[in-house]
């Protein structure tokens, strides 16, 4: 490790090694840092992803592709569903294989990577710009210099906290979960096609359940419930109510929990010296909570603004507030969508919902656009109206 | 040693203490990430809280995916609080 680096990146999951691929593509020096003990580990993820964004990053390797799918199915809580191709191809990944991968790569490129090492701190100059951290690395303390540190420490980020960019929204705007690797399902899972279950009232408040094949027999299978929600029933009190009924005997070969924000990107994602990217930045998509593609992206726009703004020797927030802005025209939109669906289908009673998702599963889906999917649904159920309006100002439907 | 409950202003229930069920933590992280005073600390497979830091806002509580946290009476007589940070594991006897 040397005593300086162009970027420090605090975070090796998918935003953070981005970060350092395109980073070190630019020919800047790089130092990425992992707190835990080995990159990827524990997983805290439903592991599915777009494949088209990671394969911007580094080559195919068959060792992280656990599985392609093929279609979702979205079930009402009587067990009624619709079916729907992705709307770009969707695959399931052994996150620990990825994330390493995905590291590798960014070493490959020459980035300095190590595990085990903690960013503990922030230093700052004389303006109060940011330029390095304080890590802690098997046992030892050291101070690091940077000319931009970029935060990827997740959700429960302290880096972006530390720098003063991080809000703590509402706990309605939060998801919190629990997942568990179920094994012996063969028979009883359709390996091809990604199931979510939505009961606001009788399977998951505010939240949906999953099952997401990994192979023949063994799924990833969770829960999210909006955290304002989540007692007196805790999120592991739901998911186990849905396996006892819909896998019952079914092995839990691992369980993983975590929360999440779902209120969409921060509006301040830089300051002096810093840049927040993925889940520190609330980069994950505030409907699914899905953010391993878009964090990704996240990164590389804020390498893109911040490679020209080392090399002109510029890193004030003021400059690189440009990355907020190409976050914002990107997706803002489609996040508020996302976010204002969110809050349509938390809002609808389960009796709504599941006439909604009788009334879908009678339409072609597969040969209609959305706009007429739309137009069909509104026809049985007119009192969408209303909630419809706010989809379209928000961008999303029949612009 | 001094009882920091009877010092700080900013607890929105003197009476109440946060409580860490070790057997059901998972270590998941989640209610770190919603701590407004930063009072939770996560190190390893060892989640703490720092007594003299929380609030008692009970928002950790609400976001934890097993339960495992919770706000309890604190204990009559008060007992001295040790420095932070520290865990709450075995300290209440609720």
């Amino acid at each position: 490790m040397k005593a300086q680096y162009d970027v420090i990146i605090a975070g090796a999951g998918p935003a953070g090694s981005a970060a350092a691929i395109r980073a070190a593509e630019a020919g800047l020096s790089v130092l990425l840092l992992e707190k835990r003990q080995e990159i990827g580990v524990p997983v805290r993820c439903g592991e599915a992803t777009d494949v088209k964004t990671p394969l911007r990053f580094m080559p195919f390797d068959p060792r992280w592709l656990h599985n392609r799918i093929d279609h979702f199915a979205v079930y009402n809580a009587q067990g009624e569903r619709v079916v729907v191709p992705p709307s770009s191809e969707t695959i399931i990944v052994d996150r620990r294989v990825f994330d390493q991968a995905l590291a590798n790569q960014a070493s490959a490129l020459g980035a300095d990577v190590y595990a085990s090492s903690t960013v503990i701190g922030l230093l700052h100059d004389e303006h109060g710009t940011v330029c390095g951290v304080r890590l802690k690395q098997f046992g030892t303390e050291r101070a690091v210099r940077a000319r931009l540190v970029i935060a990827a420490d997740g959700t429960e980020s302290q880096v972006a906290r530390w720098a003063g960019l991080k809000t703590i929204p509402p706990l309605a705007d939060y998801y919190t979960g629990i997942q568990f690797l179920l094994g012996n399902l063969r028979g009883r899972i359709d390996p091809r096609i990604c199931e979510y279950h939505i009961g606001v009232e009788s399977l998951a408040p505010g939240g949906y359940l999953w099952v997401f094949p990994k192979s023949g027999d063994t799924a990833n299978v969770g829960v999210v419930i909006a955290a304002d929600r989540a007692r007196p029933i805790s999120a592991r009190a739901w998911l186990e109510r849905f396996v006892a009924r819909r896998c019952p005997g079914a092995s839990i070969l691992s369980v993983m929990a975590g929360g999440i924000p779902i209120t969409g990107a921060l509006k301040r994602m830089t300051t002096d010296g810093l840049m927040a990217v993925g889940d520190a930045a609330h980069q994950a998509d505030p409907l699914t909570a899905g953010g391993i593609g878009l964090g990704m992206i996240g990164a590389e726009m804020a390498m893109q603004v911040a490679a020209p703004a080392l090399q002109a020797g510029d890193v004030s927030a003021r400059r690189l507030q440009a990355y907020e802005r190409l976050w914002r025209d990107q997706f803002g939109r489609m996040h508020a969508a996302l976010y204002n669906m969110r809050r349509i289908l938390t809002r609808m009673t389960e009796t709504h919902f599941d006439a909604l998702v009788r009334t879908a599963a009678a339409m072609p889906l597969e040969t209609m656009s959305l706009p007429d999917i739309v137009v069909g649904l509104l026809k049985n159920h007119p009192g969408l109206l209303l909630e419809a309006r706010t989809l379209v100002s928000t961008g999303l439907l029949l612009k | 040693m001094m009882d920091i409950r009877r010092l700080d202003r900013t607890k929105n229930h003197p009476d109440l203490l946060l409580h860490i069920d070790k057997a059901l933590c998972l270590a998941c992280g989640a209610c770190v990430a919603v701590c407004p005073p930063d009072a939770l600390f996560l190190q390893g497979l060892r989640l703490t809280v720092d007594q003299a830091t929380c609030t008692d806002c009970d928002r950790c509580a609400a976001m934890c995916p097993v339960g495992a946290l919770s706000l309890v009476p604190v204990s009559a007589p008060l007992v001295p609080i040790p420095p932070s940070p520290i865990s709450s594991n075995g300290r209440h006897s609720s």
